[in-house]
Parts: structure tokens; C-alpha cells; sequence
């Protein structure tokens, strides 16, 4: 078989030493490359990282900020003390008590409100500092993401160098190429992404989160949306973690309520109203009018009354802490979410409306300004290209501590469908 | 940057002729020299003198290579006369590398590679089955047929310039 290792000598023998010089421009090429790396990582990253850390401690002064002066307990200067105490049993009346719905109460009503008012403002204003800042990061990236592709001032002509193929590799030679190379590598894998996508909110126990003479009441969630930013570091080769913030908002509808245009007022137990209005409903039996019944307290004529809703309207910044665990990795990547995320009350509107009554505006007086929710979910990644990948992540998010301890045994959630894209870098 | 350049300079013309062994074309040469030494600069932290740095870059560029047809999907017509074994011998002095550079781009890809990895860089069967993913069987039969091709081409050439001179 002399045939078959002489093609083979042949090609050893006359590619031995066989060496080619590629053209200059093919250096230039990569050299461009190179700095061009080089400027993303050094630019990038560390402005990501001082954003987020800003908003992290931002995010943790307001925590601590709510935990030392909490909402409701600031001491209110007024003449009527015996009335202070715990306001919001006052406006939960039950009785028809009209006489005792008078002066006293909406004043110390009214100091107690502008005081958690304030309190609320100033919170309101930190939060909107951190949603700024991160919107500031957002468009700051998209400037510099400009600037790196402009193209570079043409490098200076390399010097000639000695092309002997014997000269062995120096520690001169090797050392500044490691050391180069250490400077740049690190905290490169940071994985940037932005999602959003529609939210359904629920209960899981039966009940309503107004007033419990509703609780029978049909509800129902309004399709409301949730968008933000997340931002992704691997811990090791399957697990990740994560953190960000989003901007959610709920919404949901509680029908079949009965307004009256006359009558007395009976207030919903957990909301107030603007101008201390307090509206004339009940729950209605049935989805038809409800009769017109009874006559009023101070027997003035019979009160008429229509079908209404109230809609409550909740927002959140939220920040998540989540872990994010690969199941399958292919070109559609599989994994599963957990983790928990702080809710800091943003919004908060409830509006009463119905056919025959002008839309009465207020807000619940129950929410907690800061609750936390457990999070878990899937999600599902396509590869777009090596750096950028489309997000479908289904999440189911229980809420905690939502509300103060008074307000019934209510289990909000809310299921979110999050889209987005991801770069890694 | 300095560095980065300085290794290019020194290690290049080596590597560029791996780079034209293994590619189809010039261009393709040319593109993989370039890919081949993003990778290097991009890892460099990960080598850990094992071996020597020349044959670690070595290893990276025909990666870089093979790495371009492992998607492709194998479509090879075979003819059944490559298998059979050729006979006459050649003068060697009359032949230039160039020529022989250019058959074996014109080799199909399998039998390109596998013809470089075994008879020019010093992989075993094994080996290349490994990273090729292909099976022993087949590994060897590539071989068998790019000998064939080449030492065809090459006769056919020889013969005709031998005819010439006459």
C-alpha cells in the first residue's frame, strides 16, 4: 500500500514549512474589531452597573424610609383627639348615624389625609426619580450604541517588525497580552433585557377588596400592561440571577352595584372618596334594577337608584429579585423563574359609575404603600443572533401583605405575559 | 493593542496557510484568519500552557474552519471510481506547492478536512470522528477518496506537462 502513503509524503514534504502572508488590510480589519470590543465593554458595563445600583439604593432608603415612619401613625395636631385614633373605623359606618357625620370627624379626617398625603407625595417623588433615572439609562444606551458604530480615526502605521519565523515567544511578548485581556474580561456576561406584556389580576379567595357587603359581587380584571427592565447575571452554567424594575398596573371591575340618588350615604368600607363624598351603594341581588325601595331617614322622597360599577385601579414599581434556572438549552431555551419582588404603590384610584350619577372619584384607603409578591413562572428564549434573544415569560405573581391587616382575607395575584428581547454582553 | 499586534505579525503567514488548507477559497481563507484571531485574543486568558501556544492557536484556527461547515448538510455525490487505487508514480520536483494548495480547495468539504487533519496536522480517526462527528468508517473512506482525487488531478497534470515537453 505504497500508493496511499505516497500522496500522503507528497503533501507532508511540500507543506512543511509552507507559510503565506495574508494582506495588511486583513490586520486592520481585525484591529478595528478589537477596539470596537473594547469600547463597548469598557463604556457600557459600568455605566449599566452605576444604574443600577443607584436604584437599588434608592429602592432600599424608601424601604427603610416606610419601615421607620410608617403611614397613619404621624401624630395629627387637632382640638378633637378622641377621634383620632385609628380614622379609618370611623368611616366604616355601618350604622346610620347621620347627626355624628359632622364637622369633628371630617377635621381630623382631613389632617389625617394630608398628612399621609404628604408622606405619600415624597415617596412618590423618590419612586418617580428611580423610573427617570432608569428611562435615562435607557436612552443614554441608545446614544452610545450610536457613537460605538461611527466609524474609528484610521490607526497609525505599525512599525515593521522582525518576521523571523525562529524568534520564540518572549514573556515580554506574552505578559502584556494577559494583563490586557484581564482588564476587559470581567462582568462580561451581564444579560440586559426589557419586557412587557398584558396582566390579568385575581383573587383567589371569593371576596372583594372594597368592602366586604360586596363580596358576592361578580368581578372582573381588565386587561391592564406591565413594562420594565431586567438585568441578568449568570451565577453558574444553568442558574442566573436577576433583578429590575417595572412599572404594573391592575384593574378590575366590580359589577352589579346599586347606586342611589337619594337616601342616605353608606360608605364603602375601604375606599374614600374624593371631597370626603360618600356615595349612596349597595350590593344589588341581581343583575336587574333593583326595585326602588324604602324611604329615607329624613323622609325625603323615595330614592331611585341604577346599575353601576366600581373599578379599582392599582399601580406598582416593582423591583423583582428572581433566580432563573435553565431546563433546556437549544435554540429555544427553556427555564424556570422564581423569586420575590417589592411592590411600591404608585396608583391608586377606585371610580364608582353608573347610568344615572356623575363618576365618583377616590382611592382605597386600605393598600399598603410597600408589599411584596412571590413570583414564579417559565421562560422561553429563541436565539436571535449570539447576543440577542426574543423573551416569552408566563408569570404568576401572589401578592403579600397588600393589604392592612383590617380588610378581610383577600388573596390577590396577578398572571402577567411578558415579552421583550435580551442582549448579552 | 500593541501585543495583540505584535503576536499577529509573528504568527500569521503560519497560520494563514492552515487557514488556506482548510477553506475552499481564498476569501474564506482570509475571513477565517480574521475570525480565528478575534477568538485568540478574546481567549487567551483560558490558555494555560498546555502545549505549546503555537499548537493551541493551531487548534483554534481549524476549529474556526470547521466550525463554518457543521451545518451543512452533507449532500456528497460519490463516485465509484474514487475508490479504486491508483498506480503509476510521479516526479515530486516538478510539482508546486500552488498546485497542490489549489486541489485540495478544490476537494469537497469532508474530504478536505479529513485529508488535512489526518495526513497534515497529525489527528488520528478517532480524533476527527470526534470532531467532525462522523464515524471511523467514514473517516477513513473520506481519506481514501480525497487521495484518489488528488493523486488523479495531480497524474492528469503531470502527464500533460510530461506530453508537452516531449
Amino acid at each position: 500500500m505504497e500508493e496511499k502513503k505516497y500522496i500522503d509524503r507528497l503533501y507532508q514534504e511540500k507543506f512543511k514549512d509552507f507559510e503565506a502572508s495574508p494582506r495588511e488590510e486583513i490586520w486592520q480589519k481585525i484591529s478595528v474589531k478589537l477596539q470596537q470590543e473594547k469600547k463597548e465593554k469598557s463604556i457600557l458595563l459600568p455605566f449599566w452597573k452605576r444604574t443600577a445600583g443607584v436604584a437599588a439604593i434608592l429602592s432600599l432608603f424608601i424601604f427603610l424610609g416606610e419601615w421607620l415612619n410608617p403611614p397613619g401613625q404621624t401624630p395629627i395636631v387637632n382640638n378633637e383627639s378622641e377621634k383620632i385614633d385609628n380614622p379609618k373605623s370611623e368611616t366604616s359606618l355601618t350604622t346610620v348615624d347621620v347627626p355624628k357625620i359632622s364637622t369633628p370627624t371630617e377635621s381630623t379626617n382631613g389632617n389625617e389625609l394630608v398628612q399621609a398625603e404628604e408622606i405619600r407625595q415624597v415617596r412618590r417623588d423618590f419612586i418617580s426619580d428611580i423610573s427617570s433615572i432608569s428611562a435615562l439609562g435607557i436612552s443614554e444606551y441608545s446614544s452610545f450604541i450610536e457613537a460605538i458604530t461611527t466609524p474609528l480615526p484610521k490607526e497609525e502605521k505599525a512599525p515593521e517588525l522582525n518576521r523571523d519565523p525562529v524568534l520564540s515567544l518572549t514573556e515580554d511578548t506574552m505578559k502584556p497580552l494577559f494583563e490586557e485581556e484581564q482588564s476587559t474580561s470581567e462582568g462580561v456576561r451581564v444579560i440586559v433585557s426589557t419586557h412587557a406584556g398584558p396582566i390579568y389580576y385575581g383573587n383567589l379567595k371569593r371576596g372583594s377588596f372594597l368592602d366586604p357587603k360586596f363580596n358576592n359581587n361578580s368581578t372582573e380584571s381588565e386587561v391592564t400592561y406591565s413594562y420594565g427592565f431586567n438585568v441578568a447575571y449568570p451565577l453558574t452554567e444553568k442558574l442566573k440571577i436577576r433583578s429590575g424594575l417595572s412599572k404594573v398596573t391592575m384593574s378590575h371591575n366590580t359589577n352589579n352595584i346599586a347606586v342611589y340618588s337619594g337616601g342616605n350615604p353608606v360608605a364603602i368600607a375601604n375606599v374614600v372618596f374624593e371631597g370626603n363624598s360618600v356615595p349612596k351603594v349597595e350590593a344589588a341581588m341581581n343583575k336587574k334594577e333593583p326595585p326602588v325601595t324604602g324611604i329615607s331617614y329624613d323622609r325625603s322622597p323615595l330614592s331611585t337608584s341604577s346599575m353601576g360599577e366600581l373599578n379599582q385601579r392599582i399601580g406598582y414599581i416593582e423591583i423583582p429579585v428572581e433566580l432563573e434556572y435553565s431546563l433546556l438549552e437549544k435554540k429555544i431555551n427553556i427555564n424556570i423563574i422564581g423569586g420575590a419582588s417589592t411592590l411600591f404603590l404608585d396608583e391608586n384610584t377606585i371610580s364608582l359609575s353608573s347610568a344615572s350619577t356623575p363618576t365618583t372619584t377616590g382611592e382605597a384607603n386600605n393598600l399598603r404603600e410597600v408589599s411584596f409578591s412571590t413570583n414564579i413562572g417559565l421562560g422561553f428564549d429563541y436565539d436571535l443572533s449570539e447576543k440577542i434573544k426574543l423573551n416569552l415569560e408566563p408569570m404568576f405573581k401572589y401578592q403579600l401583605n397588600t393589604f392592612d391587616a383590617a380588610s378581610g382575607n383577600n388573596q390577590p395575584y396577578y398572571l402577567g405575559i411578558y415579552t421583550g428581547f435580551s442582549y448579552k454582553f | 493593542m500593541k501585543a495583540q499586534e505584535q503576536l499577529y505579525r509573528l504568527f500569521s503567514n503560519k497560520l494563514f496557510a492552515v487557514c488556506l488548507k482548510y477553506s475552499s477559497s481564498y476569501q474564506q481563507a482570509e475571513d477565517n484568519l480574521q475570525d480565528a484571531f478575534l477568538t485568540i485574543f478574546k481567549k487567551i486568558s483560558q490558555y494555560q500552557d498546555k502545549g505549546s501556544f503555537e499548537g493551541w492557536m493551531k487548534r483554534i484556527v481549524i476549529n474556526t474552519a470547521l466550525q463554518r461547515y457543521r451545518k451543512q448538510t452533507l449532500f456528497e455525490i460519490i463516485r465509484e471510481d474514487h475508490l479504486k487505487e491508483p498506480e503509476l508514480e510521479i516526479d515530486e520536483e516538478m510539482i508546486p506547492v500552488d498546485y497542490l494548495l489549489k486541489i485540495i480547495q478544490e476537494l469537497p468539504d469532508r474530504y478536505r478536512q479529513v485529508f488535512n487533519m489526518y495526513v497534515l496536522d497529525g489527528y488520528s480517526h478517532k480524533e476527527i470522528s470526534e470532531i467532525l462527528k462522523i464515524s471511523i468508517g467514514t473517516s477513513k473512506s473520506n481519506l481514501a477518496r480525497a487521495r484518489n482525487i488528488l493523486k488523479e488531478k495531480i497524474e492528469a497534470t503531470h502527464n500533460l506537462t510530461k506530453a508537452r515537453s516531449v
